[in-house]
């Protein structure tokens, strides 16, 4: 963050209230600088990407996927379990995806140690926040195994400004470059007396005939016994899974062009116009914002506002600017979403502008 | 030899009765907020708790306890700062929660703390003071969730703020909105969650500006402009209350020192 004199600052506010607005790089108010996304830049990673803003800003994501297992949701909801100090209930799911950002010191040589973990510690909490709830669950044996995924951001270079909404570009590239691998159940299908229920399963599924119990098959079915076994209702075994090489064993995140993005509009101290995508300078002049985080098709629901800022808003003015971002994230959404590339090898290069 | 006052053993009572289990507070559904769903919560607010510092206040809101002192203004180390410094901490007591939270690890989210820092931000005058420090330490006793410990300690603050005499420019108020209820509403973590989305605000009424705005969840356009609105409306009614405490506690100091 650039520390400005009053007179910089000054020169800065002055250009963006005039009335015909002019920025030190020479766009409009409203106009953002190229974008540059290219995915799979990690190969070891289940889905990577790496996005560039034109003046130096460079975001890195990696996502690993861990299976993990699940408890079903009880009453553990304040979060005790993580370990991050964060000491806030990520809404008790224990599939969440789990959020790591990490601010690295060449990203901002002038901050302290402790300042920067402060900030990453602020920016992993606004994509848990904002970001994670919308990813779908990954089950693999509902409601206990899940793949749980691990996304990591890393900045490299935070020169130009913008940083929010980068991450989140990063994060929804990250994920749309995501590959799963498909798994199949394998398990027992308990016959009961007279009903005989068949379960789909992928590939590798064995259905047991009704009275055939010898040997094997019987002692698993009867340790298999869950709550249920007494009463003549077999339980559905399946606590095994293996992976399901039908295809090239991957598959798509389904809905990834819903996933969120982050519009971050920068309020002009004395007029009642917005500007877009900030520069560092700009950032630290200018230092009331209105973050907006829009979800789904077309950016229909908002799910996420955080407002930063010396002197509020007032109240009247919310709402315009609400619908200004909803629309703004529409358009950048869908220049994201038709940038995503489609076949299994995705280092594509995506330019936006 | 036993003899009937056996020391060694605690006398057992001659009756016996089944345990009577109270009824457990925390129920997912809206079940257990229905009579209460449609109208603010009562809240109970003082000023001039904590005596060594030099504002201090306690809320009691719903589910939400929550102490705060500020300390300050006092004079901070050199390098220059042409503005005031606004240090905010928030510590939750490890019986704070359903679970418990571990000390220093769970006890004081910095997430928390800096969003209330930037909410409680615009109320203030740092540049009235140049070269020191406003130190705010909030102590949450009791929380649910975390959209109403941020109103809460929002309102707690701005009012020890005020008590500790430093200017500002207007009270901030704190308010919680969901998108189920149409007012203020007390709710557990897991409504939090079933619900569409919940809106948590600082709010100037004085001033008719909106101080900071989190929200979580997903909602549409409509639904949230509509729930800032009733937002807005219901800060009036805490800031009345948020104001009367404030002139009890100056009455009260008046009154000690003459």
């Amino acid at each position: 963050m650039a520390t400005l004199s009053p007179a910089e600052r000054s020169y800065i506010i002055s250009g963006l209230s005039s009335s015909t607005p002019t920025r030190l790089d020479g766009r409009s108010l409203h106009s953002p600088r190229a974008i540059t996304i290219s995915y799979g830049d990690a190969p070891q990673a289940n889905g990577s990407a790496r996005v560039c803003v034109e003046g130096g800003t460079e975001i890195i994501a990696g996502i690993r996927l861990e299976v993990g297992d699940v408890v079903p949701r009880t009453s553990d909801i304040n979060g005790t379990g993580n370990g991050k100090g964060k000491g806030r209930a990520t809404g008790g799911e224990g599939w969440q995806t789990q959020v790591e950002v990490d601010v690295t010191p060449q990203a901002y040589p002038q901050l302290s140690q402790q300042a920067l973990s402060l900030l990453s510690a602020q920016y992993e909490s606004l994509l848990s926040d904002h970001f994670v709830p919308s990813i779908p669950p990954l089950p693999i044996l509902p409601p206990t195994k899940y793949f749980i995924p691990h996304l990591q951001l890393t900045i490299i270079s935070a020169s130009s400004g913008s940083i929010p909404s980068t991450l989140f570009i990063a994060a929804r590239a990250a994920f749309s470059d995501l590959k799963i691998p498909k798994t199949k159940r394998i398990g027992w299908e308990g016959a009961t007396k007279g009903h005989n229920g068949d379960r789909e399963t992928d590939d590798g599924g064995m259905d047991m005939e009704e009275s055939d119990l010898s040997g094997i098959k019987a002692a698993v079915r009867g340790g298999r016994k869950g709550p249920g076994g007494k009463s003549g209702r077999a339980r559905v075994g399946g606590d095994e899974w293996d992976l399901d090489p039908s295809g090239d064993g991957l598959e798509v995140l389904q809905e990834r062009e819903k996933l969120p993005v982050l519009i971050i509009l920068n309020l002009i101290p004395s007029s009642n116009a917005f500007f877009l995508d900030a520069t560092l300078a700009e950032e630290a002049a200018c230092s009331d914002r209105l973050h907006l985080c829009f979800a789904n098709f077309n950016a229909e629901t908002i799910c996420g506002m955080r407002m930063e800022g010396e002197s509020g808003i007032p109240t009247g003015r919310i709402k315009p600017l609400i619908v200004e971002g909803q629309r703004i994230a529409k358009q950048l959404m869908q220049s994201l979403n038709e940038q995503i590339p489609t076949g299994a090898s995705g280092i594509t290069a995506a330019a936006h502008r | 030899m036993t003899t009937a006052f056996d020391r060694r053993r605690i006398p057992a009572p001659e009756d016996s009765y089944p345990p009577e289990l109270s009824h457990s507070g925390i129920e997912a559904g809206p079940s257990n907020h229905a009579a209460r769903s449609k109208s603010t919560k009562p809240i109970y607010l003082k000023a001039g708790l904590i005596s060594q510092a030099n504002g201090s206040g306690y809320i009691e809101s719903g589910r939400v306890k929550i102490a705060c002192s500020v300390y300050g203004p006092r004079p901070k180390q050199p390098p220059y700062s042409p503005q005031g410094t606004l240090n905010l901490e928030v510590k939750f007591a490890p019986f704070a929660s359903h679970s418990r939270r571990a000390p220093l690890r769970d006890t004081e989210p910095a997430a928390l703390s800096s969003l209330i820092h930037s909410h409680l931000l615009p109320a203030l005058q740092l540049h009235l003071l140049p070269k020191s420090a406003l130190d705010i330490q909030i102590l949450v006793i009791e929380s649910d969730s975390v959209p109403n410990v941020l109103s809460a300690a929002l309102t707690v603050a701005s009012m020890a703020v005020a008590d500790a005499g430093i200017p500002m420019n207007g009270l901030g108020v704190g308010v919680m909105i969901d998108s189920e209820g149409s007012g203020d509403r007390n709710q557990s973590d897991i409504e939090v969650h079933d619900s569409g989305g919940t809106i948590s605000m600082g709010v100037m009424p004085a001033l008719g500006r909106i101080s900071g705005i989190w929200m979580t969840g997903e909602m549409s356009l409509d639904q949230a402009c509509s729930l800032i609105d009733t937002g807005v409306q219901a800060s009036k009614s805490t800031h009345a209350i948020l104001a009367q405490s404030l002139i009890a506690r100056a009455a009260e100091q008046l009154s000690s020192s003459s």
